[in-house]
């Protein structure tokens, strides 16, 4: 054996030593791994161990307590089984609703005393410094309350309350007082992070909730939300990731007044793309305002933009960067062509809506309006347009297949309608050359639309 | 309003409207629709078969 060789053999040897801790490095993160791998496939196999720290903010927060709340519950001294607990950030006295039942026995927790309080004449609940609980997560103080109660009617905690979590878990049917049902819900529990339920029925998920777990659900389930970012979509997806398999739902939303914004681009996608089509499947309109945000916005032509008696059809989809799909307007539509794409929420828009060819058709489905209506204008607000599929230009002609651009796929208008398509971006048309705008140009008012470009 | 007819691709025409200085040009309807809150524009291209002169009504810019 010459001195290379050896030479090799003890660095194959050192190197087999490093690739046997390595595995068993592994092993002990949770990481499946054996010695006779490679470092070419253990290497990567390091970004599979877990970090270990990935409690959310909320979870520390408990954590801080240093309390099992399902065990306060349960070894209170009460006589009545449906109970309640709350925590309250430190309050010296609690003002409940004035219909809230004598009948309720009521009980503070520091931790290792229970105390049984009265509640006074005037509906209070008057705390001493012995009741208070420090959260060591945030270093501030707390009330716990446990209520009890034969049964507990409607709304009895429907006042303002500064709690921050609520258990109702050993509550029968707590879906009346378990703080996710009231219609007042960002009023009365602007500071509520977390809750802990038996049977979700009406589900209010509002901004700054941050955890919720359920036993049961209540069919049909309805839900109502207001105000949400990421942390509560996450919430929201979390509970609809669990439901059992055939729960259906549904929302009583208004739209026109939801306002939900998620930076994160996975969960606006859910949101948008995947959450909002189950609970219209029985057809779709959508008015958000501005800030509503998803990176790509899917339409989906199996839905088609219907009109309503109550609610002229206005595609106020949210703001996106990309449409993907066509719109599908309903043939039958008695408020044809009156797509409302004018709003000013389309303010990162860069390509262009098609609407779906229906049987080889000319252009697209989009029907001409009956008569003069700003809501069969289109306006594109947006500064951010790319010519990728306004028109199409094949050796400098314009293409005429409606499946390809925004210009093929316009219908022709009546003249007598006055329909026009408006730039807030005046360079846009610059994108074009000049005997390109002039085609373009054509083929519009070809389509006796008007153009302000 | 000034009213230029220009010429397009393959013998085509369209109409050009182009409000006066201090002015712009609002489609009646929407006027009709939205009052002051109508979006008005300084030009506009129109197909030749409109009757513009019933479709756009030319009014001052109220700074």
């Amino acid at each position: 054996m010459t001195l290379l060789e050896q030479q090799m053999i003890d660095e194959l040897i050192v190197t087999q030593g490093f690739t046997n801790n390595l595995a068993a490095n592994l092993n002990t993160k949770g990481v499946p791994a054996n010695t006779n791998e490679g470092l070419d496939t253990l290497v990567p196999k390091v970004l599979l161990i877990e970090s270990g720290d990935d409690k959310t903010p909320y979870e520390e927060w408990q954590e801080g307590f240093g309390y099992n709340w399902d065990s306060v519950v349960a070894n209170a001294p009460m006589t009545n089984s449906q109970r309640i607990l709350h925590i309250y950030t430190k309050v010296e006295l609690l003002k409940m609703i004035s219909t809230f039942p004598t009948s309720a026995e009521i009980y503070t927790y520091n931790g290792s005393v229970y105390r049984k309080i009265t509640m006074d004449s005037n509906k209070r609940l008057s705390f001493i410094n012995a009741d208070y609980i420090t959260n060591t997560f945030d270093n501030l103080q707390y009330v716990c309350v446990v209520y009890a109660n034969a049964s507990w009617g409607n709304a009895v905690f429907e006042t303002w309350l500064p709690v921050v979590y609520g258990n109702s878990k050993v509550v029968t049917a707590d879906a009346l007082v378990n703080l996710l049902n009231t219609n007042f819900v960002n009023v009365y529990y602007p500071t509520l992070r977390g809750v802990d339920v038996n049977v979700l029925q009406t589900v209010i998920i509002f901004g700054g909730l941050e955890h919720l777990t359920y036993q049961s659900v209540y069919q049909p389930l309805t839900f109502r939300y207001e105000g949400l970012r990421n942390c509560e979509i996450r919430v929201l997806k979390e509970v609809c990731d669990t439901l059992p398999s055939g729960q259906t739902y549904s929302t009583l939303n208004n739209f026109s007044e939801v306002n939900v914004r998620i930076t994160d681009e996975a969960l606006a996608d859910w949101f948008y793309n995947t959450w909002l089509y189950t609970i219209y499947a029985a057809g779709t309109r959508f008015g958000y305002p501005v800030g509503n945000y998803v990176r790509k916005f899917k339409v989906n032509s199996a839905m088609p933009l219907k009109a309503s008696a109550t609610n002229v059809p206005y595609i106020r989809i949210p703001n996106c960067d990309y449409l993907e799909g066509t719109f599908t307007e309903d043939q039958a539509s008695a408020f044809a062509g009156l797509h409302g794409f004018n709003s000013n929420n389309m303010r990162n828009l860069k390509n262009f809506p098609l609407w779906t060819v229906i049987g080889g058709a000319t252009t697209g489905c989009l029907l001409p309006a009956t008569a003069s209506n700003g809501l069969a204008n289109f306006r594109f607000w947006s500064m951010q347009l790319e010519r990728s599929n306004f028109a199409l230009f094949n050796n400098s002609v314009i293409d005429t297949d409606p499946t390809k651009s925004f210009v093929a796929n316009l219908p022709t208008v009546l003249a007598g309608s006055a329909q026009t398509i408006y730039f807030d971006d005046t360079t846009f048309k610059n994108q074009f050359t000049a005997g390109e705008q002039a085609q373009i140009v054509s083929t519009i008012t070809g389509k006796n639309w008007g153009l302000t470009w | 309003m000034v009213n230029k007819i220009i010429q397009l691709d393959e013998g085509k025409e369209a109409r050009q409207l182009i409000a006066d200085e201090g002015k712009l040009l609002f489609l009646a309807y929407e006027l009709d629709e939205l009052g002051s809150d109508a979006q008005g524009v300084s030009n506009v291209i129109i197909p030749m078969c409109w009757d513009y002169e019933q479709i756009y009504i030319e009014k001052s810019i109220n700074l």
